[in-house]
This record gives structure tokens, sequence and C-alpha cells, in this order.
């Protein structure tokens, strides 16, 4: 077994940023692979600003169930929430598109609960809130910061947007990202935010489908495009694929796999939602090495690395790192697993400094 | 009078909009958006929402005599009298393929 201290000592160091995350940490082992690795570098490599330390107890919290609250907008864009239509103790509302995402909502809550033992958002019981029938022919949902918002679609090209787990599941992470290393939202620690999210949500949507790496559908938003759009797969793929191309509406998928395609728009915050196509791949690819459930595997990793020890600004190559470094915390018996999650990096342009 | 909504990244980064032209559009709802653009604080420089995730960019254009005057803002920070211009003008968008990437 390779401890990560020994590994910082084969491969000469370990980022300070990481090192003091891991120091931080209020888990016993992995504050002594801290102490140890620190030894080692002597403050060589502090050149990097290192924000408070985010990370939330890892123990488990004794469970308060979900907090979920639906509010109905009824077509209206203002004020926010609107008004109360489904509550955790209340009978079911009627109006399928609460229900959608209250019952969307739960299944996201259980995720966290009881695969990476997080009590919603903030690992505190925050309640989960939603706002649907946001405006008319609104094609969208968004996470304000506080609560999920909804849109409807328009029926024709977008149908309402409560209808996807997978987008119930990304919003969540929104908020659980929010509340932990507040990864900032533009350029690649912004499209970091989103990969994080979009991995979140296959890995939930797998979980809740009981599909396993190899057999799974990697695209997401395939429920809420309408019988004008014609069959799409999704609007995105984890896979090194094109979700659509040539589309006489939505044209061909813009997401690179690879750094090579970095998009470096100015538009939707330096492109979060185009450039996050490069750690989804590597994400997937890593998944389907290390096989078996993501769930089990892969998104533990992930979800230790971008919680925990990312900083504000991260960029590709320390998700990279972050990453192999959980796989070696987390797996420490596996080592290939660190292996096959460098590689996937190293497949997608981003090479991690461990 | 012309007018342009435009909608850009979001969940689905799917591009969204539609150009109207006041003169052609039924006449109760043509009064509405002119007297919307009226009334509405739409133009200048406004806050973006700090803590919003996958709000889209919303960009509206006005056509007055030969110029074009842009209004851009988070759908979830929208500016006093921003809602009545959307609730007319969404419901006449479509996805607007976005020009090809590498
Ligand atoms: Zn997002």
């Amino acid at each position: 077994m390779v401890t990560i201290g020994e590994f910082g000592r084969r491969s000469g160091f370990l980022p300070p940023y990481i090192v003091r995350r891991l120091h931080e940490s209020e888990n016993a082992s992995l504050h002594n692979i801290a102490f140890d690795t620190r030894e080692l570098d002597s403050g060589a490599r502090m050149a990097r600003e290192v924000r408070p330390a985010r990370i939330m107890g890892r123990a488990a919290m004794p469970s308060v169930g979900p907090q979920r609250k639906v509010y109905d907008l009824a077509g209206n864009l203002d004020p926010l929430p609107g008004t109360l239509s489904r509550s955790e103790k209340g009978q079911p509302s009627g109006v399928e598109v609460v229900e959608e995402a209250f019952e969307h909502s739960g299944i996201t809550y259980n995720f966290f609960k009881k695969v990476l033992k997080r009590e919603s958002v903030d690992n505190a019981g925050h309640p989960l809130i939603s706002s649907v029938n946001y405006g008319v022919h609104v094609a969208n949902a968004f996470w304000n910061g506080v609560q999920m918002v909804y849109g409807s679609g328009d029926g024709h090209y977008f149908l309402p947007f409560t209808k996807s787990l997978g987008i119930c599941a990304h919003e969540i992470s929104h908020g659980v990202i929010s509340f932990t290393t507040n990864l900032a939202y533009s350029e690649q620690s912004g499209a970091l935010n989103e990969s994080f999210c979009d991995v979140m949500a296959v890995s939930i949507e797998q979980w809740h489908l009981k599909q396993n790496a190899a057999d799974a559908n990697w695209a997401l938003g395939r429920e809420v495009a309408g019988p004008g759009l014609g069959q799409i797969d999704g609007f995105r793929t984890l896979t090194a694929a094109k979700a659509f191309e040539e589309h006489v509406f939505l044209g061909t998928d813009p997401q690179p796999k690879h750094l090579d395609g970095y998009d470096t728009t100015s538009d939707d915050h330096g492109g979060v939602h185009v450039n996050s196509g490069i750690p989804n791949h590597a994400f997937y690819l890593a998944a389907q090495e290390l096989g078996g459930n993501v769930w089990e595997r892969a998104t533990p990793i992930w979800f230790e690395a971008f919680t925990g020890l990312l900083n504000q600004d991260a960029s590709f190559v320390d998700a990279a790192t972050a990453t192999t470094l959980a796989a070696k915390r987390l797996f420490s018996g596996e080592p290939s697993y660190a292996t096959a999650i460098a590689d996937a990096w190293r497949a997608v342009g981003v090479q991690s400094e461990v | 009078m012309k007018v342009r909504l435009t909608e850009k990244g979001g969940w689905t980064n799917v591009r969204t909009g539609c150009t109207v032209d006041t003169a052609n559009l039924p006449a109760e709802m043509a009064q509405a958006l002119e007297d919307a653009l009226a009334h509405a604080h739409i133009f200048g420089k406004h806050a973006d929402h700090p803590n919003a995730r996958d709000a889209r960019t919303v960009d509206i254009e006005v056509k007055y005599g030969d110029c074009w005057k842009r209004a851009s803002f988070s759908e979830a920070a929208l500016p006093e009298g921003a809602s009545e211009i959307l609730q007319i003008l969404r419901p006449l968008c479509e996805p607007i393929p976005a020009p090809r990437h590498r």
C-alpha cells in the first residue's frame, strides 16, 4: 500500500494548497499524512494563496431526513419563491411539475446521504427549496444561491426542466460546491464547478437506475428535449461523442473533450458550460477504467477532491492532482485507481502534478 | 420598432432568441411591448448575481432609428421592468444554432 505521504515523497512534492487542506482535515489519518508530507516540502512551493478550509465534517451526521419544499410561481417571474405547493409532510399537490421537483430532490438527497454521507447541501440539513413554473416559456433551470428555479419550457422545443433527475441533481450539486470549495464561476474553475455538477448528475442517474459504468447512458438532459427538437440523446455527453451534430436548431455540440479544444470565449463566464466537457470526459475515462458502479469508485474520489481539496480558483491541473491524491487516500489498497485517474486526465491533455 | 431578445448559456447552453417588428405584431401585443420598454430600466450597467449558477445571460436589443441599443443582464438578477418584456418576447423565441466551434 502506498500512502499519500509516501507517494509525495516518491514524486517529489505535493501541491502546497493540498497539503494545507489535508493538514486542516478533521480526519486523523489525513492529518498525519499531511504532516508527513509538509516536512518534505519545506514550504518551498507556498506561492499560491490558500483560503480557509471549507471542508465540512466528514463524520456521518444524524439524519434529519430531506427538508423539501416546492413552490409554484404559476408563470410569474417574481417574487420568489411563489406559493407553497408541496412540503415534506404535506399531501401530493396533483401538479406534475411540482411532484417531479419533489421526487427528484428526494432522490438526490438520498444519494448524497447514503452514498457520500452528506446531509443536504451544507451537511447540516439545509432545506431543498424549488420554485417551478418560473415565467412563461422559460427553457432553463438554475440555482440562485439559495434554491432551485425551474422553467416549464415551451412544450415544443423544451419540456419542463423538472422532468430531468439529472438537472435537479446538477442544481443541488451547485449548492454542495457553494458550501464547500466554492469554485469560482469563471474560466477553468467555473468549468470545474460545472463539471462537478454533471459528474454528480450522471452518478445519481446511474445510482437510481442501478446501471454500471459500462452500461450507462452518459448523456444529460434528454428528458427536457421537446418534440420540436426531434430525437436527441441529450444536450451534452461525458463520452467522446458529440451529443448532437449539425442539428437544424442546435448546431453541433460545442463541448471539447481535450484541452487542445479549450474555448477562450468570454461568453457564459468564460465558456463554463463548454469547457466542462474536458474534465467531464476525464471522469468518464476514469470511470470506464475503474469499472463497476461509478458511485462506489470514481464518484467518491471526485467528491472528495472537488469538495475537500481544491482551492476556489482551481485549475484543471489542480483537479487532476486532487483526484489522483483522493484516489490514493480513499483506495489505498488499489494503487491502480490513482494511476487510472492520472491517465484519464492525461488523455484529455491535463497532467497531474503527482 | 424592432426588438431582439437573445438568451445565452444556462443549463442546456442552447442559445434561444427572436427578433420582432412591432408593426407586424398584433396591436395589443405591440402596445404592451412598447409600453413595457418605455417603463423599464434595462439599459446601463447591471450587477450580476454573484451566487447564481446556470442562469442565462439575457440580451435585449432595441432599434431606435438606425441604431441598435443593447441591454445585457443575468436572468437571475432582472433589472426593473425586464420581467414584462421577457414575458411578452419569450413565447416568440426559438433555439438558434450556435456558431460551430473547433
Ligand atoms: Zn450548472
